[in-house]
């Protein structure tokens, strides 16, 4: 087969192969254009690329009249490369969010068991969990009915549906919490920095009836008022329950449920270095090993006398 | 054949027969031998690569863990 196919094209590839290749490389150059599919082309060009910088200059010029301020970034614990969450501290954050963010604002995505082994043990969150009452069904007549929580359940929804939110929220939707961290601008600094920086409105700034002044929202103009103060829940490991370490904590509780293979992460950080290190120092030394041959080879030239 | 690659290999490196020599003809000269090592050592290296990188993860992230705040929370 193979000797059949380079017997009829053998002389072919033998020929100079010059004609085509030069018409080829002709079709690349605009020498010999006409002036007026230059001028389109050249417009066309010219268009393109101005209306990527009208775009980008706009894009530009929104972000600049924003006035916000921009959250400061907190030495968080676990901020090193091998750094882990705080369980201690994840374990604080939920009682915050239970006690205080939960009236408000769902958390869809975490379910009971997904405290196990992070912030709670078996029997533990089991009982947290039998303290809400889930709306299970339908049963055998066809309705639905309540139930005490089970391991398998996520965290209940304080509203019905988003239309009820709202309504109890004068209009404004509580978002969603369980992915928040990684869903805003800032993560865990957007979140500390909102929950303690709530202050008075400066002159100028008109608020409308349940609208509160957070210079760190987009905006100025929040719909949620300062939920943690001083005290506002005692915590059960005896920790001061101070504002700052409320909002400390349930920072890195929502940077958890944002993040629940955070820790993992890290220990695959640790693993892939040492992994790498080996293979690298090992392919280092085979190349080395198989181009001795190459490396120390001398080719000399001795023209002919 | 055995003595005679043996032989060979004692000439090219006089100093280095006896271990070497027998690792060689035990392990890495059959395919057979030379795959069984590579799975044995590859099972080993994996338990105390794991164990290790744990332990110097636990080492840093002391007191933060789970497991190290599971008996005060009690």
């Amino acid at each position: 087969m193979a000797a059949t196919v380079s017997r009829i094209c053998g002389a072919g590839l033998l020929k100079s192969a010059s004609t085509p290749s030069i018409t080829q490389i002709s079709s690349y150059s605009t020498r010999d254009w006409s002036r007026s599919r230059k001028a389109l082309l050249g417009s066309l060009g010219v268009l393109a690329g101005g209306a990527g910088a009208l775009l980008f200059a706009l894009d530009k010029s929104v972000k600049a009249s924003e006035l916000e301020l921009h959250p400061p970034k907190n030495p968080w614990n676990h901020n090193g490369p091998f750094s882990s969450l705080d369980h201690a501290s994840i374990r604080r954050g939920y009682e915050v969010y239970k006690q205080v963010c939960a009236a408000c604002h769902s958390m869809r995505f975490i379910a009971y068991r997904n405290l196990v082994g992070v912030s709670h043990t078996e029997d533990e969150a089991k009982a947290e969990a039998e303290e809400q009452m889930i709306t299970d069904g339908p049963d055998e007549s066809g309705n639905f009915f309540q139930r005490p929580g089970k391991l398998s359940d996520y965290f209940p929804n304080p509203y019905p549906n988003e239309e009820a939110a709202r309504a109890a929220n004068n209009g404004a939707f509580p978002p969603d919490l369980s992915y928040i961290v990684s869903a805003r601008h800032g993560g865990e600094d957007y979140i500390f920095s909102l929950l303690t920086g709530y202050c008075d409105a400066p002159a100028g700034i008109v608020l409308r009836e349940g609208q509160y002044y957070n210079p760190y929202f987009p905006g100025g103009a929040i719909s949620m008022a300062q939920a943690l103060f001083n005290e506002v829940i005692e915590y059960s490991d005896g920790t001061p329950a101070t504002a700052s370490q409320l909002a400390k904590d349930v920072a890195t509780f929502l940077k958890w449920t944002a993040e629940p293979e955070h820790d993992d992460r890290k220990k695959m950080l640790i693993k892939s270095i040492g992994i790498f290190t080996i293979l690298i120092a090992l392919t280092y030394y085979i190349k080395r090993f198989k181009w001795t041959v190459i490396k120390s080879r001398k080719i000399e030239f001795r023209p002919k006398k | 054949m055995n003595l005679l690659t043996g032989l060979q290999f004692s000439k090219q490196f006089p100093k280095k027969m006896g271990f070497q020599q027998t690792v060689y003809n035990l392990v890495f000269k059959r395919t057979s031998t030379m795959a069984l090592a590579c799975v044995a050592s590859v099972f080993f290296f994996e338990r105390t690569f794991d164990l290790g990188s744990e332990y110097f993860f636990d080492k840093i992230n002391e007191g933060k863990l789970w497991k190290h705040i599971k008996d005060k929370s009690q």
